[in-house]
């Protein structure tokens, strides 16, 4: 592998870049310290790729995939692999990650991020195919937990327990999605400080903060915290992140917001408290 | 065969046929139950395939409005499961899917707008290539302009309709005015699709010029390209044209059929 | 075909005196007042759940839904008028 450098990524708050913010980005050049895009909207040339080339000019930028499929029972789609294989010769990240997911079956791709049973055989299967992307891109995958409405009673681990493994077997790293295991938590009765106990941290490369919203189930009394990503951190999820920064550390933190998106200012100052508290924090354990 | 495909499909079906959940996910979860999150699941699977279509057809859902646009992804969705992990490359069918869908027949010329914004959506995103070296041509002898192969630039793309699809993708731009009026009668329309600066541009070709690209486009020689057009436009003017189309970008390089 | 290889000829050295430059002039970018779409159109792929609880789901478990044949468009197509608008080929149930 071309890098194994586990902290490529400047160990401060960074943003996720979506399109309404490319051209405020690049003429004012705000103060960030990096920036995170889902690799796929950049697959193929024209504006997505000249925009994100010019951006990586001025920050380091991470990125994030949402339709490999890591857990899916096919082959892994040697097109989107081959894709995501030039776009990062094309930027050089200086992280690239993938979700702890399955998206299609039967040739049918559900374009979502969808949870599978945590079993020994599941590892295997899914450490091989974290290696073919890690040998395809030529560097360290992160990969990351995530957010679940069901789970499977045949689990035979945590996903905390599978994500330690899956990185002791393959060398990937664990991006590890607060918000997300915050909603497991509430949805799904999740333990999270064991989570936070058990990973490894010298596993652990980046940090994700996002908010979630609450939605009705479809039964009288019923509800279910959805991963909207539209909405400010909540109290609880800046907990859990602290918790997070003393047991694991400080790593670089991404404020994640894709529908309602605000204006750049309110996303900056999302990253500004996520700032302040890795620089509390490590203040604290210096 | 691997660990998961005893549940995985189970699973999918769940969420895109509304089939029982699999046994094996848990059935009671701390204040929803598994068709709460199933529903989860099948409202992000339709929702995100709708964006998708949404984002690649916006001229298609000014022109039969947000009702009807739903109606016509759903059942869209509905026969044409996703095939790939980038939302990008969904929406492909939509021309052919609209001309055998029985709600929009009366608007005869909605196929046509259809590929011509899937041109467009496939324009954006295509691959970078330059464009033909004009020096390398000037190095070759005039003895080899027959057997010329015009490669086209990926992001270029022509659509041919009886309608005049062109002034329905202009009047449907952001910034258009909102009082056009179009007369179908205006007659056809060769439209061509480019990326220029990164924008992508639809403008029209005559007829002449549009039959001898679509020749070209299969891969024939620029010689008889040229002798199959004249036979059917006399009065072709491959000089205009090819100097439009050269400078314009259409091309990405050029072979010599028969030469390494 | 001596005949088209002059024409061939003439419209090749045409196109070289235009300028070895090659690339798209500035005289031909002013022809171009065609609208376009460059840098505005947004990326589909993001891995958020999808917010709008205008839920496609829950009336939508099964396909092949009747409500089709009662949809009518109502958008700008009631600015496209013409002899072949109501031209469905003579094949179709008028569907209004």
């Amino acid at each position: 592998m071309k890098s194994s450098a586990s902290h490529a990524l400047p160990c401060v708050a960074g943003i996720g870049l979506r399109a309404p913010h490319y051209r405020e980005v690049l003429q004012q050049l705000p103060g960030i310290g990096w920036v995170e895009v889902h690799s796929e909207n950049f697959f193929g040339g024209g504006a997505p790729l000249h925009t994100l080339l010019r951006v990586r000019e001025h920050y380091p930028v991470s990125l994030h995939g949402v339709g490999m499929g890591l857990a899916s029972t096919g082959p892994l789609d040697p097109q989107h692999l081959s894709a995501l294989a030039r776009l990062c010769d094309a930027i050089n990240p200086a992280a690239v990650s993938e979700h702890l997911c399955w998206n299609s079956s039967e040739g049918t791709v559900i374009n979502d991020l969808l949870p599978f049973p945590y079993t020994q055989a599941a590892l295997s299967y899914v450490a091989a195919r974290v290696e073919q992307v890690q040998e395809k891109i030529g560097r360290r995958l992160l990969v990351e937990n995530l957010s679940s409405y069901l789970s499977f009673a045949h689990s035979e681990m945590s996903e905390g327990e599978f994500l330690a493994e899956l990185s002791r077997r393959t060398g990937c790293g664990i991006l590890f999605d607060i918000n997300n295991l915050y909603v497991n938590a509430r949805n799904l009765g999740v333990d999270a400080g064991a989570f936070i106990r058990n990973v490894p941290a010298e596993a652990v490369a980046e940090y994700h903060l996002a908010g979630y919203s609450e939605r009705a189930g479809i039964n009288e009394g019923e509800s279910c915290l959805v991963d909207t990503h539209n909405n400010p951190v909540y109290p609880e999820v800046w907990r859990l992140y602290e918790d997070a920064l003393r047991h694991i550390g400080v790593r670089p933190t991404l404020i994640e917001w894709d529908a309602d998106i605000p204006a750049l200012p309110v996303l900056l100052a999302e990253a500004a408290q996520a700032q302040s508290r890795m620089e509390r924090c490590c203040e604290c354990v210096g | 065969m691997n660990a998961l495909g005893d549940i995985l499909p189970g699973f999918s079906r769940a969420i895109v046929r509304g089939d029982e959940p699999p046994g094996q996910i848990n059935s009671a979860y701390p204040k929803h139950t598994v068709s709460t999150a199933i529903d989860v699941y099948r409202n992000n699977y339709l929702g995100n395939l709708h964006d998708a279509l949404a984002g690649a057809y916006p001229v298609v859902g000014q022109l039969v409005g947000n009702d009807f646009f739903r109606r016509l992804t759903r059942a869209y969705i509905g026969k044409n499961p996703s095939r790939s992990g980038n939302l990008h490359h969904y929406g492909e069918q939509m021309a052919a899917f609209i001309a055998a869908f029985l709600p929009a027949q009366q608007l005869a010329y909605l196929p046509d707008v259809a590929a011509l914004e899937w041109a467009c959506h496939c324009a954006y995103f295509a691959e970078d290539a330059g464009t033909l070296d004009t020096g390398k041509l000037s190095r070759l002898g005039q003895e080899h302009y027959p057997d010329l192969v015009l490669v086209l630039h990926p992001a270029c793309y022509m659509v041919r309709s009886p309608y005049p699809i062109a002034d329905i993708w202009h009047a449907h731009q952001p910034g258009a005015p909102d009082d056009f009026h179009i007369d179908l009668d205006g007659g056809p329309c060769n439209a061509l699709v480019i990326r220029n600066d990164d924008s992508v541009i639809v403008g029209e070709l005559d007829d002449a010029i549009a039959l001898w690209l679509s020749i070209i486009q299969n891969g024939t020689t620029l010689g008889d390209a040229t002798a199959g057009t004249l036979e059917k436009h006399p009065d072709f003017d491959l000089q205009a044209g090819l100097s439009r189309l050269v400078s314009q970008g259409v091309f990405a390089d050029f072979l010599v059929k028969g030469l390494p | 075909m001596e005949n088209h290889q002059k024409l061939l000829s003439i419209a090749i050295g045409g196109l070289l005196a235009l300028g070895l430059a090659g690339n798209a002039s500035a005289a031909d970018k002013k022809v171009e007042m065609e609208k376009c779409f460059g840098v505005a159109k947004a990326g589909m792929n993001d891995c958020s759940s999808n917010k709008s609880a205008h839920s496609c789901a829950g009336q939508a478990t099964k396909n092949n839904d009747p409500m089709d044949f009662v949809a009518v468009p109502k958008g700008t197509c009631d600015k496209i008028a013409g002899g072949s608008l109501m031209d469905s080929g003579g094949m179709m149930k008028k569907a209004m």
